[in-house]
């Protein structure tokens, strides 16, 4: 691996004194956002998807437990998530197509490859040799956007961090016993 | 359709502009507009919050300058995309809350050095409206024996505890015997003046919970007082004066509906920072001000200034104790170098990021990385970025004036013309040569360090304070020269700024100004 260099958009404008990490946690926050995706099908389309359908996209966010060996960690119930899929679908730029056909995807791959691990699993592997319908939207609206929140819902403890940005469960910083970070005097 | 008179006119809704509503509601005074070219920004919005973690989606792209909004000429051409936001609120939107003070030299640039000019009044003078300014901003700090910006109470909460990661910093500034500590921040160890407790989430750009100050937070509570008035859209044109003393009226484009209107006023502050401050001085020509208002020195848009900014990175080629940004901002900082030895070529304060890799587990999943590869990403060479800002020389020649043309928010295009450097060449390469020898003492490989294009976060003194019309263009009360009620309560009217962020320091200015204008019990108020 070499280092990478500093992000372009920080290497462009400069750090910003006071919020110098901030192109870099954008950048953080989503790397892959700088390559190129297919537009967001009917952004303008809003709607309510059913409580089934929302389960249904739940359990495909959660796999990555299956998938990368990480359990113990996850603090994003069923009612959080509910609320991320409802501020995605209901207001605009709406995700309610882009989640429509990922879910049709899901069920193709559920009857073709014979059921939902492998479907899921088959969502979370790139570069499939022929890529069904549908897959870029899937991949880079739904599956993407769904393994960066899941590893914010605590999952980035499986390594080794406190504290992550986006963490919402964290907790304040004015206990220096019990801080939510690992503080210069954590124990080694 | 807006009233066409008010008793006070606000020009900014920025820090300073909320703060100056703020201060004169709470004084009695009564019947202010604000005028905000900006519009209104999701603050505290859900929705926006997701975007920002799973597309990382800025919330502020649409209210920043772009490329076509600006010219720049000379050293270091000025690069001022990014760095301030027009809307409801302004630039502290999105800041990172950094509320150091100036140092006490920092007054007397002109006594120390014969360099630029001295402030009217001395740290001393300012430190208890510095107090109070820590508290109107919620400032979280770690108090330092002997710290030579002196204190006389205590801050109003406790600062972050530094994070594991600037241990190897620390490390190596405790073998050289520098001084370090906490940056002050105004984020809220403890629920304060009605905003949550900060949790930490590491997305301070963007705080979901208003956990940091935030200069729309001063609006909101001022939203239901029947006394101000907040007009969004509003981009002012001109300061009609009535006489050459006399500032009466302004003229806005209501870019909503591209309707041009004036609203006459008893008396005017102008807030809008360091570059429309002069700018709209500069525009506002008359019979009695024929190149400009203030301007017959011609001193208006001159001495601009901002911080320069370094940075050095360094690193090592294994990571084993898997160091990451997870308090997600710079908290270590040194004022080693932020001294009166430093005043005449550029003091440094120095601070410390994490910078690579800035490893997210989900982004290697989606690649199809697989654990033990994530974790050898993780543990894998790494590298840090130590950075620090510089006080600025003030220059006559380096100014900033209105350019031909309209921005999108309705307002002048802006020129810089900067043919004078802000800190001597030989000022970077001592402190970048200071920062590579932190990372040689622990061991680390430099790979490089220089100076960041020039910014414009942090400008300033373009319509300096200062003693006569003949060296700046308003007084110790920050109102114009020559005028009776035409006040500059902006980043513009400080004389010259430290090596320190600024904003803590014109807030706390703009307490005294106003503390003492009132006090002189003006029609207006």
């Amino acid at each position: 691996m070499t280092l990478k260099d500093k992000d372009p958009l920080a290497t462009r404008t400069g750090p910003s004194f006071g919020f110098t990490l901030i192109p870099s946690l954008i950048h953080h926050l989503n790397p892959l956002a700088v390559e190129g995706a297919p537009p967001l099908p009917a952004p303008d389309t809003i709607g309510t998807l059913p409580a089934a359908d929302i389960a249904t996209l739940y359990a495909i966010t959660l796999f990555p437990q299956q998938k990368w060996s990480i359990s113990g960690y996850n603090s994003l119930d069923q009612t959080l998530y509910t609320n991320f899929i409802n501020f995605k679908t209901q207001l605009v730029p709406s995700y309610y197509t882009a989640y429509q056909q990922t879910l049709a995807l899901y069920k193709v791959l559920v009857q073709e490859l014979g059921g939902a691990d492998k479907a899921m699993d088959y969502l979370y592997t790139p570069n499939p040799t022929t890529p069904p319908q549908d897959w870029d939207v899937a991949r880079n609206w739904a599956i993407k956007e769904f393994l960066l929140l899941f590893v914010i819902s605590g999952n980035f403890r499986a390594y080794e961090w406190l504290n992550f940005p986006g963490w919402m469960g964290s907790g304040p910083f004015n206990d220096p016993n019990h801080l939510p970070y690992r503080g210069i005097n954590y124990a080694e | 359709m807006p009233s066409n008179s008010a008793n006070v006119i606000i020009i900014g809704s920025g820090i300073a502009g909320s703060l100056v509503a703020n201060l004169l509601v709470n004084s009695g005074v009564q019947d202010i507009v604000v005028l905000e070219a900006g519009s209104d920004v999701a603050m505290k919005d859900p929705r926006t919050w997701f975007d920002l973690v799973t597309t990382g989606t800025d919330p502020f792209g649409p209210f920043y300058d772009s490329q076509q909004d600006f010219n720049s000429a000379g050293y270091d051409p000025w690069q001022i995309v990014g760095g301030r936001i027009f809307g409801r609120g302004g630039s502290t939107l999105h800041w990172g809350g950094w509320t150091p003070r100036f140092m006490p030299e920092d007054f007397a640039l002109q006594s120390n050095t014969g360099i630029g000019i001295d402030w009217p009044y001395s740290y001393a003078d300012l430190e208890p409206y510095y107090c109070t300014a820590e508290q109107y901003l919620g400032v979280a700090g770690v108090a330092q024996q002997g710290q030579r910006d002196w204190r006389s109470k205590p801050y109003p909460m406790a600062g972050p505890t530094l994070p594991l990661t600037a241990k190897p910093i620390v490390e190596s500034l405790q073998a050289y015997g520098y001084n370090f500590g906490n940056m002050p921040v105004a984020r809220n160890a403890v629920a304060y003046n009605g905003q949550q407790q900060c949790r930490t989430t590491g997305t301070c750009h963007y705080c979901p919970i208003g956990a940091r100050f935030t200069g729309d937070q001063p609006l909101d509570g001022l939203a239901t007082n029947q006394q101000v008035k907040l007009i969004l859209n509003a981009a002012v044109s001109n300061i009609v004066m009535s006489s050459k003393t006399t500032a009466a009226a302004v003229e806005y484009l209501d870019t909503a509906s591209g309707v041009t209107r004036q609203i006459s006023a008893n008396a005017i502050f102008l807030c809008a920072g360091a570059f429309e401050t002069p700018k709209l001085l500069q525009l506002s020509t008359s019979l009695f001000w024929p190149a400009g208002i203030g301007n017959d020195s011609d001193l208006v848009g001159r001495y601009l200034v901002a911080n320069p900014y370094l940075y050095c990175r360094g690193g090592d080629s294994s990571n084993p104790k898997r160091l990451q940004q997870e308090l997600n901002f710079p908290n270590l900082a040194s004022r080693q170098w932020d001294t009166p030895a430093e005043q005449a070529h550029g003091k440094f304060l120095l601070n410390m990021s994490y910078d690579a890799p800035i490893v997210h587990p989900g982004s290697l999943m989606y690649q199809g990385q697989t654990s033990a590869q994530i974790i050898q990403t993780v543990t894998g060479p790494f590298q840090y970025e130590l950075q620090g800002a510089l006080s600025p020389l003030p220059s006559y020649n380096n100014r900033v004036s209105p350019a031909s043309g309209t921005t999108r928010f309705g307002l002048p295009r802006t020129s810089f013309f900067t043919p004078d450097p802000l800190v001597p060449p030989s000022t970077i390469d001592l402190n970048v040569q200071r920062m590579t020898t932190l990372y040689e003492k622990i061991g680390w490989t430099v790979s490089g360090g220089g100076a960041y294009p020039q910014r414009g976060d942090h400008a300033s003194s373009t319509c300096r304070m200062a003693p006569s019309e003949s060296e700046g263009v308003v007084d110790a009360q920050m109102k114009v020269f020559g005028t009776d009620n035409l006040f500059v309560a902006s980043n513009a009217a400080l004389p010259t700024v430290g090596a320190a962020n600024l904003t803590l320091t014109l807030v706390a200015a703009i307490m005294k100004a106003l503390d003492e204008t009132l006090a002189r019990k003006p029609a207006w108020a």
